[in-house]
């Protein structure tokens, strides 16, 4: 029997996506797509009867524009948000800025594997030498976290974005649902993987065969010990969501590299989704 | 050189201001037009270079999508906002959803000049049978509110006395401690922090009526007094106008 209710939202296309450049911790804004996508996710949620008590995001501003939208589409704009470095995207490091063709011409496909494959292993770090590192590190909002800006991260494995994602997560997610909350999560790709993988026990290895399409809610049931009670759900119409999912895939094939043998892996529901674009 | 500054917007045109009904506590939404007011108001604060570190504004959408056009042009929506009942419009109890005629129809042209003029006369109250009672008194984001704080209706008097301790206890400590705040809030919990500020009179404060959709800057001495008037930022003529606007008021009503 389900005690908490949790969802999560990846937001949805800015414009590198489109480019398929890695954006990471670069602030893009959303496309008009995924404005689009925010609105839809909102509409929906608020035809499923959801009253969020608590909303929390990342400092990037995708993500907090995605849950102003969500919000104003269910006319809660009044619902608290709350905004972490803690919840950002992986930080890339020097890939940033890079599209995956350019990637494997600069790194070679092996190593480029590597990276997307594995769960510990952190790509080059970036240096003041990189086009975006000024534009990231002489951000003001980078003063403002609760760790200086010198330790903040220079490249992120998946392992290193849920090792400075869980004291959040301890301290500040979990007191939330634990009072009874109902706790919508605006947050990109990578940040909301590594709290699925801590939530529901995901190994190293299977992680990098989960993915979450964009704008699609995914809701989390959770017992008092804030423990899954059934697998995830992808919340909406389901032709939507597989569309969704292609999308995402569909943009892992747009390069030549081999994405791994799991693209046809997906079966409906399960919440299992086919590797695509698992950065 | 002023110690602190501090910027307060009024939200613009709401859905509600159009049909020149009274608002108070419905959640009306930004009309076009308002939001159009919202995004030039952003506008003049993104010209003039601003940067601030934490914002305030009320649990009404037409405050906090103000707030949020503001944030976007000044590319500043990492900020924290902090959302209070406290900030809300003045409640115009059994009032809301009247329009003006309607309202001199129902409690007589004297009854209203009453209301309009006084500082400390509360119109009546919004009761069970009001067409609005359930989607106010009962809405969820008041939930937390005691059966005290939890208004039926409030003369301006009500609305500044329930403002003024989140001004107090939240606010002012973020200006000492140096964080430059932005305040999107509505006309009567806006002249609540104005009164406060410049040591008005019931009378002035009455008068003055903030313009809408343009930043106002204080500049403020370190006893958080101000060294001057409130400016107005934007454009020459949108900020002439305003001040024309507001020098006006004090002699419209002699």
């Amino acid at each position: 029997m389900s005690k908490y209710r949790l969802v999560l939202l990846r937001h949805g296309e800015g414009a590198w996506n489109k480019e398929n450049r890695f954006c990471s911790w670069v602030d893009q804004k959303l496309s008009e797509e995924g404005v689009k996508e925010a609105r839809d996710c909102g509409r929906l949620l608020k035809e499923q009867g959801y009253k969020f008590d608590l909303v929390f995001t990342s400092l990037l501003s995708r993500s907090i524009h995605t849950a102003w939208l969500v919000l104003e589409a269910m006319g809660q704009e009044w619902v608290p948000v709350v905004k972490s470095w803690r919840l950002n995207e992986r930080h890339y490091g020097a890939l940033i800025g890079l599209n995956r063709a350019e990637m494997a011409l600069q790194h070679g496909e092996q190593r480029v594997k590597l990276w997307r494959r594995s769960y510990d292993i952190t790509p080059p770090l970036i240096d003041e030498s990189h086009p975006y590192y000024m534009e990231i590190y002489n951000d003001r909002r980078y003063a403002t976290c609760d760790v200086p800006k010198e330790n903040l991260p220079r490249a992120e494995s998946l392992k290193e974005v849920l090792d400075r994602l869980l004291p959040y997560w301890n301290s500040t997610v979990v007191p939330e649902i634990l009072k009874g909350k109902t706790i919508l999560i605006s947050g990109h790709g990578n940040s909301c993987r590594a709290i699925l993988k801590h939530v529901e026990g995901v190994s190293d290895d299977d992680i990098a065969n989960v993915t979450l399409p964009t704008g699609v809610p995914v809701q989390l049931e959770l017992d008092e010990n804030l423990k899954p009670v059934k697998p995830r759900q992808l919340l909406g119409d389901q032709a939507k969501i597989q569309a969704a999912i292609k999308k995402v895939e569909d943009q892992g094939k747009l390069n030549q590299i081999r994405c791994g043998p799991s693209m046809h892996n997906m079966k409906p529901n399960s919440g299992v989704l086919g590797e695509t674009d698992s950065w | 050189m002023a110690a602190y500054k501090l910027v307060l917007i009024r939200h613009g045109e709401s859905a509600w201001n159009q049909e020149n009904r009274f608002c108070g506590w419905f959640d009306a939404d930004l009309s076009e037009a308002g939001e159009k007011e919202a995004k030039r108001g952003g506008q003049a604060l993104k010209d003039a270079g601003y940067e601030f570190d934490i914002c305030y504004t009320s649990v009404l959408k037409r405050a906090i999508r103000t707030l949020w056009f503001v944030l976007d042009s000044v590319d500043q929506m990492w900020l924290p906002v902090h959302r209070t009942w406290r900030l809300n419009e003045r409640h115009y109890g059994g009032l809301t959803g009247l329009n003006k005629a309607e309202t001199a129809e129902k409690h007589g042209e004297a009854q209203v000049k009453i209301w309009r003029r006084s500082f400390d006369v509360p119109p009546p109250p919004m009761d069970e049978g009001h067409n609005y009672y359930q989607n106010i008194s009962k809405d969820r984001r008041y939930g937390d509110l005691t059966g005290d704080q939890l208004p039926s209706c409030e003369s301006l008097k009500d609305t500044i006395a329930r403002a003024l301790p989140f001004w107090n206890e939240e606010i002012v400590p973020q200006i000492k401690k140096g964080k430059r705040v932005l305040i999107a809030a509505h006309g009567n919990s806006l002249r609540g922090i104005v009164k406060h500020l410049e040591g008005m009179s019931e009378e002035a404060i009455m008068e003055l009526n903030l313009p809408t959709g343009i930043p106002i800057v204080y500049e403020l001495d370190k006893n958080l007094k101000p060294t001057g008037p409130m400016q107005f930022l934007g454009d020459e003529e949108t900020v002439r106008k305003a001040m024309e606007a507001v020098a006006a008021q004090g002699k419209a009503k002699k």
